[in-house]
């Protein structure tokens, strides 16, 4: 992608204008699939547009949509995280273990997400430093969490000794749970920190183009550092959610977090390649795929089948994506 | 036909004499069964008897309460009575399966235990096993050529059903407000998803006015039952069940009552959470199947939680490794060879679960396990009722 050097020196993969312009088209795009979708199993089920089944959904994705925030900064920076699926294990499991012992549930939290953190550092040092591609090192940290995970609980279920250890499940207002609430805030931080902080600018300056970026001074490895921390953290935060709303914490939560959360950022419109993506975007991704599970489990779907569906809807959501951003272009 | 001298092969210390080998072990149980009186047998003290036997044992998983405390309960089994035993994981993973199948034909043991957990399979590994002739037990997932122990899902789901059915008629459900939901795992099987199939069938055929079914017309792809019952793919797992449930939920009306009931009780933990999230728990009866701790405490404080089907799974290696020294000495076991299995209600817990959830006595062995009473291995455990 070609780059240029703005006035304040910081290296713009292109003019942020026409980047801005580019995300949203394929936000508009991936939303216009999106209503497709609701009005589609809005007609086929009764029970699909009601303000329950809403909040069901909502609190479906809650999950992998936290994992899916981090994993956006991860794709539009030029790489990716697949530790995830061995984070929210192991947040699942360490945040059991801690508040059975005894340790006050924000203290748990932030415990929690220090681990993460930590396993976000060492693949950020990892890619950085040892110069490992991202695909290797998260693989390996993935299977690191993972197995630790399973360490740590002896391979069993532990439920919470306190179900108001679970109090991130309890209901706030109107059927809404306080982990919702959480999922909606980390969005909008996220989304704020990416448009509007000089970060972010750099996060898609180095996804862009990596090399520029150094050469113009900005702090590549940093930026990338922060990134993967930022990531794991936030799948280790989605341990923590999914701990409370099974009361119970488990080493097999999360095994298909990463390529989920993947599949919903790039069904946002992010590239692989990087550079490219939003919070928008990827929060529709999240959607899609919730909206497709519950949808097709209202409409008593056999299992089997709805992987079949969901695979070809998220192709079929992609390509549409891609139509109208080639459509666009093609008028502009 | 005379019974194997299980004991006729020990000294004075209860150990086998010598360096046995397999071959020479089955002569001479061959040639003591023929001249060696019961006496033999009768005199020596149970916990004198030790095996020098070598077994191999993969088991489906290392990791979930129930199939963890399994393995390590054949380990320790083993150990207690001498046996020599190498512990493999095949994860659930055909592929892995198959390769560990591999590793125990090159240890050349004397006897095999393989626990796969994907049904079909089995043919693979039964080919390579009969190439070396090594006798194979296999647990719960039938393989064809291997003697079987397994609990019998059809039973379970049966049992289970009549005790979730006689606490809801007390409350008075009826088939007009009442929606049986049934949490399969699609992928281990028919046999294993028999439990909730029956459980259907069960209360469809006790409750007038319910959907009737028949067993075979419940299939994997299964998602409604009439207008009574729902099945829902929880493949086994925790988050799989909650998320299944938690769907499935939409479509049934506030103002039903609901049956519940998977095949393990980490898709029932999940469940189960799936409806009190939803606030449904007043309106809900659950029954577990495993006898997971977690699931224990449930039937003992839970008001909802009216049965749990227990197999005693962690007890389950000594019923296996005397299965195994019965193979050695000659003895063709049945067809089946049933595992442990009880309904465990708010009643009848304490008698068999200690406070910890650690299982303290094991029901009578049933008539066709006689035979492994006949090995002595048991004996050696001191618990299981009606069995000194």
């Amino acid at each position: 992608m070609a780059t240029t050097i703005a006035q304040s020196g910081v290296p713009q993969a292109q003019p942020q204008r026409k980047r801005l312009m580019e995300v949203g088209v394929q936000t508009l795009g991936i939303g216009m699939f999106y209503i497709l979708i609701l009005l589609f199993f809005s007609f086929a089920s009764a029970e699909f547009f009601t303000y329950s089944n809403s909040v069901n959904i909502l609190t479906n994705v809650s999950v992998i949509g936290i994992v899916a925030l981090g994993q956006a900064l991860a794709i539009i920076s030029g790489g990716f995280d697949l530790s995830v699926s061995g984070v929210v294990p192991l947040g699942a499991v360490t945040f059991a273990l801690l508040t059975n012992a005894g340790l006050n549930v924000p203290l748990a939290i932030i415990v929690v997400i220090a681990v993460g953190g930590l396993v976000g550092l060492a693949n950020g040092l990892i890619v950085t430093k040892l110069g490992i591609n991202p695909l290797i090192t998260t693989l390996g940290t993935l299977s690191i969490g993972v197995g630790t995970a399973y360490s740590l609980s002896s391979g069993v279920t532990i439920p919470l000794a306190h179900p108001s250890a679970g109090v991130l499940a309890n209901q706030a207002w109107a059927g809404v749970s306080y982990y919702l609430i959480a999922f909606i805030v980390l969005s909008i931080i996220t989304f704020l920190m990416l448009r509007f902080t000089v970060f972010g600018r750099m996060l898609y300056a180095v996804g862009g183009n990596r090399e520029a970026s150094r050469l113009a001074g900005m702090r590549v490895d940093l930026v990338t550092n922060l990134v993967y921390i930022q990531c794991a953290a936030l799948a280790a935060f989605a341990g923590v959610v999914v701990t409370s709303q099974l009361l119970a914490g488990s080493a097999t939560v999360g095994a298909d977090a990463a390529l989920t959360s993947i599949a919903a950022v790039v069904l946002g419109g992010a590239s692989l390649t990087g550079g490219v993506g939003g919070i928008p975007g990827t929060l529709i991704g999240v959607l899609v795929l919730g909206t497709i599970a519950n949808g097709m489990a209202l409409l008593q779907v056999p299992a089997f089948y709805q992987q079949i569906a969901t695979g070809v809807i998220l192709l079929l959501g992609v390509g549409f994506a891609r139509l109208r951003e080639t459509v666009s272009g093609d008028r502009a | 036909m005379t019974k194997p001298d299980y004991a006729g092969l020990c000294d004075q210390e209860g150990t086998l004499k010598g360096a046995l080998r397999r071959r020479s072990i089955l002569r001479g149980a061959a040639a003591l069964a023929v001249a060696g009186p019961a006496a033999l047998l009768d005199s020596r003290p149970a916990q004198a008897l030790t095996f020098p036997y070598f077994f191999d044992f993969a088991n489906v998983f290392e990791r979930g309460e129930l199939f963890k405390e399994f393995g390590d309960g054949v380990v320790a089994a083993a150990h207690k009575v001498g046996i020599k035993i190498k512990r493999y994981n095949n994860n659930n993973e055909p592929e892995l399966s198959i390769n560990n199948a591999r590793l125990m034909i090159q240890d050349k043991p004397n006897l095999i235990l393989e626990y796969i957990g994907i049904e079909g399979i089995g043919a693979s590994i039964e080919r390579m096993v009969k190439q070396v002739g090594i006798p194979m037990i296999a647990i719960n997932v039938p393989i064809n050529g291997a003697y079987w122990f397994n609990l019998v899902n059809r039973e379970i789901g049966t049992d289970t059903a009549k005790v979730v059915l006689a606490v809801a008629k007390s409350k008075g459900w009826t088939a007009t407000d009442t929606t049986v939901i049934i949490v399969q795992g699609s992928s281990a099987g028919t046999e294993v998803n028999d439990c909730v199939r029956y459980f259907y069938v069960t209360v469809a055929q006790e409750m007038p006015g319910m959907t009737q079914a028949a067993p075979s017309s419940i299939t994997p792809l299964t998602t409604t039952i009439g207008k009574s019952g729902l099945q829902v793919d929880g493949k086994g797992t925790l988050t799989d069940s909650y998320a299944g449930v938690k769907n499935v939920l939409q479509t049934v009306p506030a103002n039903r009552n609901i049956l519940l009931y998977t095949i393990n009780d980490d898709s029932t933990i999940g469940a189960w959470r799936a409806i009190t999230e939803s606030q449904r728990q007043k309106s809900t009866l659950v029954a577990g199947l495993g006898g997971s701790v977690a699931s224990l405490q449930q039937l003992r404080t839970n008001p909802q939680w009216v049965a749990e089907g227990s197999i005693f799974m962690s007890d389950w290696g000594q019923y296996l490794i005397a299965m195994g020294v019965a193979v050695m000495h000659g003895v063709k076991p049945p067809p089946l060879t049933k595992c442990p299995q009880l309904i465990l209600t708010k009643q009848n817990v304490d008698k068999y679960y200690d406070a910890v959830g650690k299982v303290k006595l094991l029901p009578p062995l049933v008539p066709s396990n006689e035979y492994l009473a006949e090995t002595g291995v048991l004996q050696q455990f001191h618990n299981i009722e009606g069995l000194s």
